[in-house]
């Protein structure tokens, strides 16, 4: 279908967008697959406002940039309010405010948008569509290989056959950070994202680290890979004060190699990931693809505390978009939907036995191609036809009352489904 | 898979670059191939590069289109990217400067002609200077010349074009060379071919490395 010329009359706020039947569709059965795949673990849905004051998300993501916030004043209270940039602290919120006696841990799950500017990036999407799940009450190790292994198993059971889990410690590079002087820290962090070791060593001179940091903040750009860089890293680090976030790093690691939680595992300890609560074992999950995360979580022990009820919990959260990308067009086919044309009265019964059925116009084969119709039934005087749409095979069916009809029209599409 | 593909900037440095691949004894001819393919695969198929504007080699990076790719500092700093910058390449070294017409007095709000306009009004912002910053494409020497501007930010690589538009150098922004940047999640993911090339390439700067270091610190 063209668009009409007023797309161009009624636009849509930048980096904001319509999702049409089949890419709404396939994302919508991603997600709820998710889902499923987390209530076999015991994490049940819960549902958070799409906007917050601005004062209570704060509370748990630091001071919101404003320009990658979206806010506005709600007429009603003459507060700030934010759309949700993050859902870990509403849930965080939930927990303390109203399951706040419930028995540890909490298995919590979600789904939905969350909205966030990224300014000067080449990726400026701002509504990123979600699913994830929060352990709350449940203490490192165990909650944290409890998180990894129902990531893992919930993307694989979406269909991502090769990923890379991709383990870090928010108490590495941070307690490292952490050490050096204030005004020098920001650009020695950037320097460490980026895994930029010239500009992480003309920085640490400049700022004139004492030599054991700068030489164990430097290590860290190399620190990635496998079992191999466990030496190294003890040799470095295990004295400092990342010592303890390295013990628990490698604790975790092991559980989750034996375990073969994933199709590859690596270790990062220059990871410095940008959400302020992660106080422990972090991760992400990588697939060819898109270029970024397919999911990514961590442990946040600091954040119910911030809402008054302190106590240890892990998360984490799949970008839909992402992996659908990573999926590609390996995601499972759609059911059929067929198209009725001549009588009605099929329709229900068709719809009685789950098949979905709409009455056709006139111009029946231009509206099955452009809404995406599997099949078309066409129904004469004792004839009825079903035809596929990609290809036009067809079969007659022997013509019978409708519920008998709908019952071998629905065989036609099971039998050519299993095919 | 695809080959391990690599964003190389057209122009100034791909010559350097390929003379630093091939340092590295990586098979990079093809980039100097006087042809206009924009995709280019060297002859064992190991390496595909792709062929680009230099603004525009972050965004494929970034995006995953390249795995790894090849970018000036100015580029990097002027809209921040999400990536992975593993090895500074030592190639392609210049100067982010302020220039002014020579001799010239700077008014205490000047207007400045750059196309470095976040670079340069962090630059300003920094100083507590309050400029007007104009955006220009290029031929940025002509703007104080004609009443532009008061000010220029530009990269300087010898000094020629600003001495022969008689202008002069003020300040010193920013050292630029280029760098290696890498996709974030192509990083971890191709980490077994990535590798190799890093250190291989690593082993092939660092004398040029070494030497600007010292010429830096007698500055």
């Amino acid at each position: 279908m063209r668009p009409s010329d007023d797309s161009l009359a009624h636009p849509l706020p930048a980096g904001m967008r319509d999702l049409l039947p089949e890419e709404s569709r396939a994302l919508s059965a991603l997600g709820r697959g998710l889902m499923a795949s987390f209530e076999l673990f015991g994490y049940q849905r819960v549902t958070v406002p799409v906007f917050e004051y601005a004062a209570v998300l704060e509370r748990g993501l630091g001071a919101l940039d404003p320009r990658e916030v979206l806010r506005f004043v709600e007429p009603e209270s003459g507060e700030v309010v934010a759309l949700r940039p993050d859902m870990t602290p509403q849930i965080a919120r939930l927990v303390a405010t109203r399951l706040g006696d419930a028995p540890g841990p909490a298995r919590l799950a979600y789904e939905g948008s969350v909205v966030r500017l990224r300014r000067e990036r080449a990726r400026r999407h701002r509504q990123i569509p979600q699913a994830g799940i929060e352990l709350i009450g449940s203490a490192a190790p165990d909650g944290d290989f409890e998180v990894l292994e129902v990531a893992c198993s919930a993307l694989g059971r979406a269909g991502l056959g090769q990923f890379v889990l991709d383990l870090g410690h928010a108490r590495v590079a941070g307690a490292l950070l952490e050490a050096c002087p204030e005004p020098a820290r920001w650009g020695l962090t950037e320097a460490l994202t980026q895994k930029d070791s010239a500009e992480l060593e003309r920085r640490a001179k400049r700022a004139g680290l004492e030599a054991g940091l700068s030489r164990a903040l430097s290590a860290l750009t190399e620190l990635c890979g496998g079992a191999e860089i466990w030496p190294e890293a003890r040799r470095v680090l295990a004295a400092g004060p990342a010592g303890p976030g390295l013990h628990e790093l490698e604790q975790v690691w092991e559980r989750a190699t034996r375990s073969q939680l994933a199709p590859a595992i690596v270790v990062d300890l220059g990871e410095v990931r940008d959400l302020g609560y992660y106080t422990g074992v972090t991760f992400q999950i990588l697939a060819e693809g898109p270029g970024a995360a397919v999911g990514a979580g961590g442990r946040y022990d600091g954040l119910l505390g911030l809402f008054g009820a302190p106590r240890p919990a892990a998360g984490f959260a799949v970008a839909l978009d992402h992996l659908s990308w990573a999926l590609g067009e390996s995601s499972a086919r759609p059911a059929p939907r067929v198209l009725v044309a001549g009588d009605a009265r099929v329709l229900s019964a068709l719809r009685a036995l789950g098949v979905s059925a709409t009455e056709a116009p006139r111009e029946i084969w231009e509206h099955a191609r452009a809404w995406h119709f599997s099949h078309v039934l066409t129904l004469g005087a004792g004839s009825a036809r079903l035809e596929r749409v990609a290809d036009r095979a067809g079969s007659d069916l022997p013509w019978a009352e409708p519920a008998l009809l709908a019952a071998s029209v629905a065989q036609a599409l099971g039998k050519e489904r299993n095919s | 898979m695809r080959p391990l593909t690599v964003a190389i900037p057209k122009g100034r440095v791909t010559k350097q670059l390929a003379a630093l691949f091939a340092r590295a004894s990586l098979d990079a001819a093809c980039i100097l191939a006087d042809d206009r393919r924009l995709v280019r695969d060297s002859a064992d198929g190991r390496l595909r590069f792709l062929m680009l504007k230099p603004d525009d080699v972050p965004t494929y990076v970034e995006f995953g289109a390249a795995d790894l790719g090849v970018s000036g500092r100015d580029v990097l700093s002027e809209r921040r990217y999400d990536l992975y910058q593993p090895l500074d390449l030592g190639i392609g070294r210049c100067r982010m400067v302020v220039a002014a017409p020579r001799g010239a007095q700077i008014p205490a709000v000047p207007r400045v002609a750059t196309k470095y306009a976040h670079i340069a009004a962090a630059h300003f912002a920094k100083q507590g200077v309050q400029a007007e910053i104009i955006y220009v494409q290029g031929s940025v020497e002509l703007a104080p010349l004609v009443g532009l501007a008061h000010l220029i930010v530009d990269l300087v690589e010898t000094g020629t074009t600003l001495v022969e538009n008689d202008l002069e150098e003020r300040e010193v922004v920013a050292e630029v060379s280029s760098v290696l940047v890498a996709n974030r999640a192509q990083f971890k993911l191709r980490r077994a071919e990535i590798e190799p090339l890093v250190r291989a390439l690593r082993a092939a700067v660092s004398p040029g490395l070494d030497s600007s270091e010292s010429s830096r610190s007698s500055r």
